[in-house]
């Protein structure tokens, strides 16, 4: 049972701080808009737990990117957004108008590359701040449930969850950035996190 | 000048992280902290400083709305925001309030930057 | 060994894909056929040049960024060919065809760092056809959705079906002598509402106006149209300009019935809808835009009455106003 500090809380909302709001800079190159960001919220759950949180009544098809990782610490990184909202990005995006179950193979590839982004600014603001690196893979596309994306009936390790909110255009988009990782990574994760405090916060 | 600096974020972690590292670099600066614009007027009032960072993004009031509220009041601190949000609109919006604008993550150099503007504008 | 080296190269060789292979100083490492012959320039030397000399135009692109992010922090990329067009400089078709268009393309940026590499490939897929089926298929679905007679977003009849069927029933009236009435329906101040809830609360309003609206549209005969973005039109075969203005007023009480608060509008603390009602008179010919006409201009009484009311033609005449 891993519990983290308020303060080990603190950081790690600084660093998806940081990444969110280069994740937005990026995207808003990329989309010509501008992207607005909240400051995200950091919770630390079990998959069972952010499932009832989420979408008790387990309906939802959620649209997810995902990118498995290892290194100091290994698992699967994913983006998800709710069904409506990933209509929004799209639509944003690419001025597309199909419902979900049509999203067509280019509008897929998209989908995959805004998630690749946001995951991939996540990855390098952590490796940068807490000084690991990681290997990882391509993105993978996938329209699902929470409860089959987070593998939440057979799943006994923590989630990372970061709950993040874009808003482009006048149009909010709430999304989920979730780091499924298995108890020795979540701990690794916290002595990196205390390693970067002692090193920057004097006692 | 005094060397008051006044840390306004909602995390403490980068409170805490800005304060250690500005008297790392000066042992002589004295660091007053806020969570959020509102209090940061309260706290400005009080302690006078002639340094204030900001965060955007905070609850109650945010960084922008305080800047556009402490500089009038304390037109020779050297003022400038330090947030994630790094689009040209926020950069934007920080020059049209008169204040300096630096990217996070907070870090020895940041500090660095900081106290070389403060140094350029109370020379 | 050198067997393998053989077949892989034979492999890559013959790919009918592009594969680019870029080492830690940016230097190109390796550049397979398919892609040479697909770059504009194939007769120029790539072979251990640094990239930014062969291939300018990419210096400050996505691409490039993403490269070096894959060198520097082994971090994969993907560049999808409906936000990244053409990131390099290819072309399909052969080389020495002067007509050769621009190759739409998938692009893939994998960080090569097994036993040793410190290398990046990038994976390159032609979709140029791909992407010519698809906007076929959307032209076509385009297309299908022009000769649908339902509204997407509330499912009650379109306005190509309400004109089908007020010019068959204006015939019919013709025949039979029996009045035919028409209202048209506006909501209130729907602009301000759209402003204050955003776009997704002003369609979920418009989807239960229309619902409740077709509730007391039932008869047999009487067709509930969208006629606009906040407007709609209701057809009322042999009903007399009482009964219809009857039935105007019964629809704007179910529509103040909804208690959907509305703070932005100045006529009602919920959403309310004004009305106009038109009826073309037995014995004189009309046609369907003459009665939508008259329901308009109906339906502009209302508003300068102060919304939330409703206004028969046919009270217009009579006052003379």
């Amino acid at each position: 049972m891993l519990e983290m500090t308020p303060l080990e809380l603190d950081a790690l909302g600084e660093i998806f701080n940081i990444s969110v709001g280069r994740a937005a800079a990026s995207l808003s190159e990329l989309t010509h808009e501008v992207v607005s960001m909240s400051v995200p919220l950091v919770h630390i759950l079990s998959p069972q737990k952010a499932v009832e949180l989420l979408d008790p009544d387990n309906r939802l098809r959620i649209t997810s990117v995902s990118q498995q990782f290892s290194g100091s610490f290994s698992g699967k990184a994913l983006l998800m957004f709710p069904g409506s909202n990933s209509l929004e990005v799209v639509r944003l995006m690419l001025g597309a108008e199909m419902p979900l179950d049509q999203l067509t193979e280019m509008e897929q590839d998209a989908m995959s590359e805004i998630g690749n982004i946001i995951l991939n600014t996540c990855f390098s603001t952590i490796a940068d701040m807490l000084s690991e690196s990681f290997d990882c893979e391509l993105p993978c596309f996938q329209i699902a449930s929470i409860e089959d994306l987070l593998d939440a009936r057979n799943s006994q390790s923590k989630v990372l969850f970061v709950q993040i909110q874009l808003a482009l255009e006048q149009r909010n988009l709430e999304g989920y950035v979730a780091f499924m990782l298995g108890d020795s990574s979540l701990l690794n994760l916290q002595h990196a996190i205390n390693h970067f405090l002692d090193g920057t916060i004097s006692p | 000048m005094n060397k008051v600096a006044l840390i306004v974020d909602d995390s403490r972690v980068s409170r805490l992280m800005l304060g250690s590292m500005l008297k790392t670099e000066d042992p002589e600066w004295q660091v007053v902290e806020a969570a959020n614009g509102l209090e940061a007027l309260s706290k400005a009032a009080e302690c006078q400083p002639s340094l204030i960072t900001l965060d955007i993004n905070m609850p109650v009031m945010d960084g922008f709305e305080a800047a556009s509220r402490l500089r009038p009041q304390f037109p020779n601190a050297t003022l400038l925001i330090l947030s994630a949000n790094i689009q040209a609109s926020s950069r934007g919006r920080a020059e049209e309030l008169g204040v300096h604008f630096l990217a996070k993550p907070i870090s020895a150099m940041i500090a660095r930057q900081a106290l070389a503007l403060w140094g350029s504008e109370h020379a | 060994m050198s067997e393998t080296h053989t077949l892989l190269s034979a492999a890559l060789g013959k790919l009918h894909s592009g594969v680019l292979i870029i080492d830690r100083d940016r230097h190109i490492s390796f550049i397979n056929q398919w892609l040479l012959q697909a770059l504009r320039d194939p007769a120029l030397e790539y072979q251990e040049r640094p990239l930014l000399d062969v291939l300018p135009e990419i210096a400050d692109t996505r691409l490039y960024k993403c490269i070096c992010q894959a060198l520097d922090k082994g971090l994969p990329a993907v560049l999808s060919p409906s936000l990244n067009p053409s990131p390099l400089p290819l072309f399909n078709g052969r080389a020495d065809d002067p007509e050769r268009q621009p190759m739409i393309q998938s692009l893939q940026v994998i960080p090569l760092r097994q036993q040793g590499l410190n290398h990046c490939m990038i994976a390159v897929n032609d979709l140029s056809s791909t992407m010519r089926r698809e906007n076929l298929l959307k032209v076509q679905a385009e297309k299908l959705s022009q000769q649908s007679l339902t509204d997407d977003l509330t499912s009650i009849a379109n306005r190509r079906r309400l004109n089908l069927v007020l010019e068959e029933e204006v015939r019919r009236a013709g025949r039979t002598q029996k009045p035919l009435s028409v209202i048209l329906v506006d909501i209130d101040h729907f602009k301000a509402y759209n402003d204050r809830f955003g776009h997704l609360a002003g369609d979920a309003c418009l989807i239960r106006v229309a619902q409740s609206l077709q509730e007391r549209v039932v008869r047999a005969g009487d067709l509930l149209a969208r006629y606009g973005g906040e407007e709609f039109c209701v057809i009322l075969p042999d009903t007399d300009s009482e009964a219809a203005h009857a039935v105007a007023e019964a629809l704007r009480h179910k529509i103040a019935a909804l208690n959907l608060p509305h703070p932005d509008s100045s006529c009602a603390t919920n959403v309310s809808i004004s009305l106009g009602v038109a009826t073309g008179l037995a014995g004189v010919a009309e046609t369907a835009t003459g009665l939508l006409l008259k329901a308009d201009n109906a339906l502009y009484r209302a508003k300068q009455r102060g919304r939330n009311c409703s206004v028969s033609h046919v009270q217009i005449t009579a006052c003379g106003d």
